[in-house]
């Protein structure tokens, strides 16, 4: 009972996830409107603020990962076991995003075609804005800013969701014996369809840019792995960091707004001085957006390094990110 | 055959922390870091040990934090135990806040499906199975309609159908029998008879001794966190149920004793039981205590209470004088909730008619807990009622009623 009530305070900032600028636009629709969780996580969260006068968390580390699930189906051959493990989780990752997919689009009248309004007007602002007030020495400007886009809004939108991911699931994550793992992946791959049905309109952009899809742009699906890997890592710790400060979604929109800013999305590496670039590269995001637009706008392979480097470091924090996921999911439920 | 279930020795610590926790960033930043260590700790659950073989029920009673719920969370694996071990064969399928991970603007159907998915079965599998969870939860004329335009009702039909019909070879049962109506309450029990025929263990909590005496091979009772005894389900229902009426008795206050409006004397312990944090002032039958069969009946009770009080239940109940329950009638039940209660104030059952058989009764008037685990005060056999009638009538009852006889035809001599 105590989950109905709500108090103005805190669905007030369940509403505004996103920061206050107008790069709040940025995120997709669903963030504002369609996000099914938002309402119901903002009452959980002030109903366990109003109706507990103590709040219970387990103590122990997360010990016990491995025994879990290892005992579970100890009756079936460990082959078989795997293969169906995986057919499962395939079939579970689908229905989920399926599920998410027809949430956001049950009550609305365009349905997807709001996944490419919502870019296409950024790209007119941005276009009008660089092009002729302030005019940004850019060749293929429109291509340029739609691929940058297009990876950024993946990126933001996914953070931001899956940062409320273990919150919003509640349960879901009682539920005995459901990969609670599976959480952050369902948002980004949401976001990933989202990003692969805008591809066609980025094609017609880069033809009318002149510019030409080259073999290199076969590496397509080798930088949306990275890319996805990276968010996912980053997920991890930032969904078990909102369990335990439930705030972390708002100061994440505002950080991901500043760091809009200081990739170059609406402007080119190379207009940045010399010796403020190194500082830059440190920004994983720098790479990935340039990665893409050396792929499909200059017809060039990506500059491996950086790219390797990130997907190493991403691959060696995974399994923390995970623990710590694990764990706060485990915390979560059991708070009571 | 081997257990379906296996805990040994299950240990499990909470935290408390400090009624100031911050719970964000700025909170913790303006109260510099204080108040975010944990300033005590306790077992939830400590020494625990049982199993469970297939096609075996286990009951599970106790008094609210008692430390039920974690323990079946922790069976389900969701959580994992500071000490001890908890084995698992199997798959498995819990009936937990039935209905909870439904999105409104999906249809039934589409949430069953997911929802299927979601308990461990592959896309193939929950779609053969769709009809028949369909056609058992008696949802085929909404199934495709959005589940916001569901009753509860529906929601719980269509939740419940999901979870019996994931084939778990271990389900978690929380205090799940207030689905529905009487005839899905039936069907539900049905269900999981059946599956516990074909070889599910099941695991059911319950505050309701009466119901794991009635369905349950085995019983466990939880104490504190502790198992306070492990066994047969009568013996160990039959405990439970006593300790609750002596923890009452126990809370009971010495009193000398008072006179009732009825003439007689209330005597604690002896026809009065509670811990009298509220009492019960007066009672009275309207229009009197001698009524004819077929009259309506009102009891007036009036309160006073110090503090403040929860939703009490009141509850009254007639009996005659050989003990037998006639009527037996609270506040939750016809009601629901009856909110909080300060001060004095009065209460009336309106009885529209008593077609009681003519004889001499007792109306026992009681104010209880808000979860029956105690009673606060209790008049036990105070307020006589006699019941007076016409003509004599043997049994419990005498409604209104006639003899009429018709010759058919007669036979030919």
């Amino acid at each position: 009972m105590a989950e109905m009530e709500q108090s103005p305070h805190h669905s007030g900032l369940g509403l505004s996830p996103i920061g206050n600028g107008w790069l709040g636009a940025i995120a997709p629709l669903r963030l504002c409107c369609g996000d099914p969780c938002f309402g119901k996580c903002h009452s959980i969260f002030s109903g366990s603020i109003l109706s507990t006068r103590y709040t219970l968390y387990e103590t122990s580390k997360a010990t016990m990962l491995g025994f879990q699930s290892g005992f579970r189906r100890l009756n079936v051959i460990p082959t078989l076991h795997r293969r169906w493990r995986a057919k499962y989780l395939y079939d579970l990752l689908r229905s989920l995003v399926d599920r998410d997919m027809k949430l956001l689009y049950k009550r609305s009248m365009l349905g997807v075609a709001w996944t490419l309004l919502n870019p296409l007007l950024q790209l007119m602002v941005f276009v009008f804005v660089f092009q002729v007030v302030l005019p940004v020495d850019v060749p293929q400007y429109s291509s340029f800013v739609f691929t940058g886009l297009l990876v950024w809004t993946w990126f933001q939108s996914s953070l931001l969701q899956a940062t409320g991911t273990i919150i919003c699931n509640r349960p879901l994550i009682r539920q005995p014996g459901f990969p609670t793992a599976i959480l952050p992946i369902v948002t980004i791959t949401t976001g990933l369809i989202h990003f692969i049905l805008a591809l066609p309109v980025l094609v017609v952009f880069l033809w009318i840019d002149g510019a030409t899809l080259t073999p290199a742009a076969l590496w397509l699906p080798v930088i949306q792995v990275l890319q996805f890997v990276v968010t996912v890592g980053l997920t991890y710790f930032l969904a078990a960091l909102n369990v335990t400060f439930r705030d972390t979604q708002h100061t994440l929109g505002v950080l991901l707004q500043l760091f809009f800013y200081i990739t170059p999305i609406f402007y080119d590496i190379k207009n940045i001085p010399v010796e403020y670039q190194p500082f830059f590269f440190l920004n994983p995001m720098v790479h990935v957006v340039t990665a893409y637009r050396d792929i499909l706008m200059y017809g060039t392979a990506p500059n491996w390094p950086p790219l390797l480097a990130i997907a190493a470091g991403a691959i060696l924090l995974m399994p923390i990110g995970y623990r710590i996921f694990k764990h706060q999911s485990n915390r979560f439920v059991e708070e009571l | 055959m081997r257990d379906a279930i296996i805990v040994q020795n299950l240990g499990k610590r909470f935290n408390r922390y400090h009624t100031h926790k911050p719970v964000t960033f700025m909170e913790a930043m303006i109260s510099g870091l204080r108040n975010v260590r944990p300033v005590d700790n306790f077992w939830a659950l400590r020494h625990v040990s049982f199993s469970v073989a297939p096609g075996e029920m286990l009951g599970i009673v106790g008094h609210n934090g008692a430390g039920k719920s974690t323990l079946l969370q922790l069976v389900g694996g969701v959580g994992s135990p500071n000490e001890g071990k908890v084995r698992v064969h199997g798959r498995l399928g819990a009936l937990l806040d039935l209905g909870a991970g439904f999105h409104g603007d999906l249809t039934g159907r589409e949430n069953a499906l997911v929802t299927t998915i979601v308990a461990g079965l592959t896309e193939r599998a929950a779609k053969r199975r769709l009809d028949q969870i369909v056609a058992f939860a008696e949802l085929e004329d909404f199934i495709d309609n959005p589940v916001r335009t569901y009753s509860t009702g529906m929601q719980m039909r269509l939740a419940f159908a999901v979870a019996v019909h994931t084939e778990p070879d271990v389900l978690l049962v929380d205090e799940f029998l207030s689905v529905g109506d009487i005839a899905f309450q039936a069907k539900c029990l049905d269900r999981i008879a059946q599956l516990k025929s074909q070889g599910c263990a099941i695991v059911l909590i319950s505050h309701d001794a009466g119901q794991v005496q009635r369905l349950c091979d085995r019983a466990l009772w939880l104490k504190q966190g502790k198992v306070n005894a492990y066994g047969e389900p009568d013996v160990i229902a039959g405990q439970y149920v006593s300790e609750m009426r002596s923890h009452t008795q126990q809370l009971t206050p010495n009193r000398p004793p008072q006179l009732a409006a009825s003439g007689l004397e209330l005597q604690v312990n002896q026809n009065r039981f509670g811990s009298l944090e509220a009492e019960i002032t007066a009672v009275q039958l309207n229009p009197h205590a001698t009524i004819t069969s077929g009259d309506a009946l009102a009891v007036d009770i009036e309160y006073q209470t110090e503090q403040s009080i929860p939703s009490p239940i009141f509850s009254v109940s007639i009996s005659n004088e050989a003990g037998e329950l006639c009527l037996d009638t609270n506040t939750l039940d016809l009601n629901g909730p009856t909110g909080m209660i300060q001060g004095t104030g009065k209460l009336v059952l309106n009885i529209e008619r008593l077609d009681l058989a003519p004889g001499s009764y007792f109306v026992d008037v009681g104010i209880y807990e808000q979860s029956w685990s105690y009673a606060y005060d209790y008049h036990w056999r105070v307020y006589p009622l006699v019941v007076q009638a016409a003509r004599p009538v043997k049994g419990v009852l005498a409604p209104p009623m006639q003899w009429n006889l018709r010759q058919l035809a007669s036979l030919p001599r």
